[in-house]
């Protein structure tokens, strides 16, 4: 019947909408909670407040209206509203789709809701957001989270090119962090060179942490690595948890060097803790 | 003989392969189970990571134990173990195995051939070459030498080797067998059936001669039915028993009709000393007369089951008269009474003396007062009765004034007594006595025991002329003691006189129970003329077969011969493979021929060699092990297979798999079969899940995309604006697909479609005849122009539907209920726009009538045809969206039509029907 057409139609204008997109604009959803200003007077549309006249205010700047009612002259200020720019970027490399579980979302689908969800939240508080590699200059508004959609899949590394991010840009980095440290700092290098700041959310699944193996067992790399047959596994378990804590600190320190923040996640664990932990560090820096 | 001793193996030389276990054992130890393989991002940091014990993991104990099981049970199957409780055959040499195949064989058969087969299995192992004596009488066609033969040759020859429904001809036996010339070293087994006839000393004489002797006999006791008779008016059934001192026996008796109904069942036993039983079969007569087999239950022999023809059941009476019909004077003439009272058990029948004393069926005729007969009546009536009839007179008016006329002989006038003259009258006004009661019948009357009623008054009565034969000769008497019933036996037969009338002019015996009863006893007491005289042969009609089931008549079986009248024939006295037991003659008229009363008395044998060996009859064949134990091995290693997915963790995913294999494994030998089946079912599953819209696939693949997209559209349609929501169209082949499923088939003519072939044209018509639709459609109107009324795809439709029943056509006429179904039309157009559809002829009543093709030249799949996008795929001719949209409202009404058929019709008369509620 009629419906049937209908559908047709919905099923071909929701095909443009991402799963993922509709995830992380719930997951957006539940951490944003309103607009919010620097503060402080400033570039804004928002009144802040009236202050008397001083001699460096323009004629232009006086609120006659108010000023009509006092024996002073006031100017209306408003509240300033800075613009500040995030350049996002995540793990492309095939370790990222790794989930321990059937029931598990994967690395992959874990950074990208993070991501998107991220995008949309800055992109909702007026900041200006791109995607790093992807041909993007930072741009506000709710069109960029469409850019950013379709872009989310182009062909990429497990790290991003080290150009020099400019020095106000906040830098969010969401991967696995399993590559050297060197060539993480190489890249850190490049981009926190102009002085930008940034954050490096690792994701990790709970399997990788807690290496809950016993027995035989032939590990198989994600990325073309050698096979490696342990006849213990279980007996390796804590020497693995040494490597893993001193492969964390080192990416720490290196993060640490630019001054940029490591955050680590699990994917068992929700993403909204995580969301409003970093949009929080993000829309206000410390001031 | 122990248990273990009788396990053999085919190739011992095998078993070595159970000393390999042991290194099996290491081998398997030292080969730990494959790794379970897990994906790791974060292998970069396993590396070099070595566990602080370095013991391999070695496979569990169990999961060795499991596989060295395999190794041992498949080590054991190959070399072919077998268990063979029984006995070893005697002597050396050849075998004879003298098989009893007659009738006493039938009911325990089975055991006889399990046990011959064993004997053959052990004769095959020892590689003896075997002689197959069957001693059941054979047809002189096979009866041809014995032949030593393989014992794989006689398993097959005792295989089929049934028991036969007559006696063991042991000497007959015993001459094939001294016509062998026989070697020396030779032992022999006799699987006998118990009973003695002729020649079955000598056999086993002869037997005994050339080496040992084994005889097998079964102990079961051997009833058998011997014969049914109709005494007294009962049927009774003479059960015999095989001679078993001190055992008795106990069974049941069961009468059945011809169908196989069950019409009585009654216990039946005897007690040791007697030999015999008599059991009635406690029938009315009615039901009785449907009996046509008694038999023992439970036993299976042909000896057990007694048939019954036409001597058992109903007799004719003849009732003498000048024409071959009743006289019309009912309530005052005898016969009608007489009729009445024989209807329930006996058939009627009328005419003159002459012809009812040459018919060959009658029993007893009757002769009431009216009728007179003339010398050559009498004689032939006085000639029929010697041969056995029974002739009863009632007397009369008649009779009494012409006692005399014809009667200078002794006897007086064909009466079994003389008669005085006149008549007795009792209780009228001139006379003193009161009308006469009958006096209780005597004990050696064929009347006695019968009720008498108190009512039964005889007013008047002809006198018997007292003798000294009266009183033997009178079967019954008024209570003043004068003879109301004489009879007198001549020859075979009886002349019987009633001394009232048939009528209600002297007595109302004839309006009593009574009279019934008499004449009940009366015909009882006469023979069945059936199989006495036999006017012309009888072919074999069906045969009994050695377990007592009736079935076709046995090829080497010949018919009864013709039997004159008085010549005492007994057909049972040569029962053999040309006489088998069974039914003879037509349908209608059929004799019996049964075992038993050939059997005689059974005399068990007793006679035998002192060398004999006797033992019982036990069948204990070789159990071949390998199957089973091979069967076993696979389970094991199935198992084996489980617990491998599981150390290796893959049994998560592997469980699936592995259902699916073992489902394809356990239907593997059906799969190849069945494969054709599911496709067809596979079909019908799709075609009848919901209502599809069908079109013939012509093998043009754009002709048939057209279709398949117009019916598409035409679908589409029909959901949007109709509650029929048919599914995807299907495309059908007429030469494989099933058709039954589609309420109507688009068929568009191809110009280079050929015939179908006559499966396909049987389909298609029981498709049209069962209701089903199809709309032809030759989509070549173009080609002649429009309006014009059919182009040449009529000539190649003509040419394809040569075979398939087209009905008479019409034109679609305007008030038709096609286009009155869903939409209102005037027209009908497709692609095309003019011309016009042919619809079948309407039947006089033309609201029951559906045509069940439609014609056209429109190509309105074209029409229809809507691309992926929704898009109509062709331009309509001459144009237009008011014509597409005819088009579809055209296709619509047709689903409709073919849905629900001229339910619609009624709706064309409601503004009639209107205007005359209206008035």
């Amino acid at each position: 019947m009629a419906v049937a057409a209908s559908r047709t139609e919905a099923d071909r204008l929701a095909a443009g909408l991402p799963a993922i997109r509709i995830a992380a604009d719930r997951l957006a959803a539940t951490v944003m909670y309103g607009f919010h200003g620097r503060r402080q007077a400033g570039a804004g549309d928002e009144f802040w407040q009236f202050r008397t006249y001083q001699s460096f205010d323009t004629s232009a700047a006086v609120d006659w209206r108010q000023s009509a009612k006092r024996d002073r002259v006031f100017v209306r200020q408003r509240e300033w509203q800075v613009t500040r720019t995030a350049w996002l970027w995540h793990d492309r490399s095939p370790s990222m789709d790794y989930r321990s579980h059937r029931q598990l979302p994967s690395k992959r689908e874990r950074a990208e809701i993070i991501l998107l969800a991220l995008a949309n939240l800055l992109l909702a508080g007026d900041e200006a957001v791109a995607l790093m590699d992807a041909n993007m200059r930072p741009r506000a508004g709710r069109s960029v989270l469409d850019a950013i959609t379709e872009r989310l899949h182009i062909a990429g590394g497990d790290l991003p090119s080290a150009t020099p991010l400019p020095a106000d840009a906040t830098g969010i980095l969401i991967s696995d962090f399993l590559m050297a440290p060197a060539a993480l700092e190489t890249a850190l290098k490049g981009l926190a060179s102009a002085g930008a700041q940034g954050h490096l959310i690792a994701i990790s699944d709970p399997a990788e942490e807690a290496f809950p193996f016993q027995g035989r067992i032939r590990f198989e790399g994600l990325e073309a690595e050698e096979p490696y047959l342990l006849e213990q596994a279980d007996e390796v378990a804590a020497a693995y948890t040494r490597r893993r804590s001193e492969h964390r600190r080192q990416i720490t320190d290196i993060a640490g060097r630019f001054g940029w923040r490591v955050i680590h996640h699990l994917t068992d664990t929700p993403a909204e803790r995580l969301l409003l932990t970093i949009y929080s560090t993000i829309a206000m820096p410390a001031r | 003989m122990g248990v273990l001793s009788a396990v053999i193996f085919a190739s011992p030389w095998l078993l070595t392969g159970l000393l390999l276990l042991p290194l099996l054992y290491l081998v398997l130890r030292v080969i730990p189970p494959s790794p379970r393989r897990v994906p790791f991002p974060p292998i970069k940091l396993l590396a070099g990571l070595a566990p602080e014990s370095q013991t391999a993991q070695q496979t569990p104990w169990w999961l060795l134990l499991l596989r060295m099981l395999i190794a041992a049970f498949i080590i054991l199957a190959l070399a072919g173990p077998k268990f063979d409780a029984g006995d070893a055959l005697p002597g050396r040499g050849s075998l004879v195995l003298v098989i009893d195949n007659g009738w006493a064989a039938g009911t325990d058969w089975e055991r006889r051939q399990k046990h011959a087969l064993a004997v053959l299995e052990r004769a095959a192992e020892d590689g003896r070459a075997v002689v197959l004596v069957p001693t059941a009488a054979q047809p002189a066609s096979t009866s041809g030498s014995l032949q030593p033969m393989t014992a794989a040759a006689a398993s097959a020859a005792v295989g089929a080797m049934q028991p036969q429904p007559w006696a063991t001809d042991r000497a007959a036996a015993l001459g094939r067998l001294k016509a062998l010339p026989l070697a020396r070293p030779m032992a022999s087994i006799w699987v006998h059936d118990g009973l003695d006839s002729d020649g079955a000393a000598d056999l086993a004489a002869h037997l005994a001669d050339f080496g040992p002797l084994i005889l097998r006999r079964a102990v079961a006791p051997k009833a058998v039915l011997q014969a049914a008779t109709v005494a007294a008016g009962d049927l009774r059934a003479e059960v015999t028993f095989d001679q078993q001192p001190g055992v008795g026996w106990r069974g049941w008796l069961r009468a059945t009709a011809e169908d196989g109904r069950l019409l009585w069942r009654g216990a039946v036993g005897v007690e040791p000393p007697a030999l015999s039983a008599t059991q009635i079969v406690d029938l009315p007569l009615e039901l009785r007369n449907e009996v046509t087999r008694l038999e023992l239950e439970g036993a299976r022999s042909a000896a057990a089951v007694v048939l019954l023809d036409e001597r058992y059941r109903r007799r004719t009476v003849g009732i003498l008269s000048d024409e071959d019909i009743a006289d019309q004077q009912t309530l005052l003439d005898g016969n009608y009474y007489i009729s009445r009272a024989l209807a329930p058990f006996a058939a009627v029948r009328y005419g003159p003396a002459e012809k009812l004393s040459a018919a060959s069926d009658v029993a007893m005729i009757v002769l009431g007062d009216d009728h007179v007969i003339d010398f050559t009546a009498r004689t032939a009536l006085e000639a029929w009765i010697r041969k056995g009839g029974i002739l009863v007179r009632f007397a009369g008016d008649n009779l009494a004034a012409a006692k005399l006329q014809d009667g200078n002989d002794t006897e007086g006038p064909l009466t079994p007594v003389r008669l005085r003259r006149g008549d007795r009258v009792f209780g009228s006004a001139l006379a003193w006595g009161a009308p006469a009661r009958l006096a209780p019948f005597a004990a050696d009357s064929p009347f006695q025991g019968l009720p008498q009623p108190d009512d039964v008054l005889v007013r008047k009565q002809v006198l018997a002329e007292p003798s000294l034969e009266l009183a033997q000769r009178t079967w019954a008497r008024l209570d003043d003691g004068t003879p109301i019933v004489t009879a007198k036996g001549d020859g075979l037969g009886w002349l019987v006189l009633v001394h009232t009338t048939a009528n209600t002019a002297w007595s109302n015996l004839a309006l009593s129970g009574l009279f019934v009863d008499m004449l009940k006893r009366l015909v009882s007491l006469s023979r069945s003329r059936v199989g006495e005289q036999r006017s012309a042969a009888l072919s074999p009609h069906s045969s009994l077969d050695g377990f007592g089931r009736l079935g076709a008549p046995l090829l080497t079986a010949q018919p009864l011969p013709k039997v004159d009248a008085l010549q005492a024939a007994s057909p049972s006295a040569t029962l053999g493979p040309i006489r088998p037991p069974g039914f003879y003659g037509t349908e209608g008229q059929r004799e019996a021929v049964n075992l038993g009363p050939a059997i005689g008395t059974m005399v068990r044998q007793k006679d035998f060699p002192l060398s004999t060996q006797f033992s019982d009859l036990r069948a204990e064949p070789v159990i071949n092990f390998t199957g089973a134990l091979l069967l076993m091995a696979l389970l094991l290693l199935l198992v084996d297979g489980l617990i491998t997915l599981l150390i290796r963790g893959l049994l998560q995913r592997a469980a699936t798999l592995a259902m699916v294999f073992l489902a394809i494994i356990a239907t593997l030998p059906a799969t190849v079969r069945a494969e054709a089946d599911a496709a067809a079912l596979g079909f019908a599953l799709t075609a009848s899940l919901k209502t599809h819209l069908a079109f013939v696939v012509t093998g043009d693949a754009a002709i048939d995309a057209t279709s398949a997209e117009g019916l598409k559209g035409l679908s589409a349609v029909l959901s949007a604006r109709t509650a029929v929501e048919p599914g995807v169209p299907l495309g059908v082949d007429l030469e494989r697909d099933e058709l039954a499923f589609f309420p109507l088939l688009y068929w568009p003519i191809d110009p280079n479609q050929s015939r179908l072939s006559a499966a396909a044209e049987a389909r298609v018509n029981a498709y049209l005849g069962s209701g089903g639709m199809i709309l032809f459609d030759t989509r070549d109107q173009h080609e002649l122009g429009f309006g014009s009324n059919d182009g040449s795809g009529f000539a190649k439709l003509r040419n394809i539907a040569e075979g398939i029943a087209i009905p008479p056509l019409v034109a679609t006429p305007r008030e038709h209920v096609l286009t009155r179904s869903f939409y209102l039309l005037t027209d009908l157009p497709g692609r095309y726009q003019g011309g016009q559809v042919w619809i079948a002829e309407a039947a006089a009543d033309s609201n029951r009538s559906v045509s069940s093709v439609v014609i056209g030249s429109h190509d309105w799949a074209a029409a229809w045809a809507r691309d992926a996008a929704g898009r109509s795929r062709f331009p309509v001719v001459p144009g237009g969206e008011v014509q597409r949209e005819m088009a579809y409202r055209f296709g619509v009404n047709l689903v409709m039509y073919a849905l629900t058929g001229n339910y619609k019709a009624d709706q064309v008369h409601i503004p009639s029907i209107l205007e005359r509620l209206g008035q």
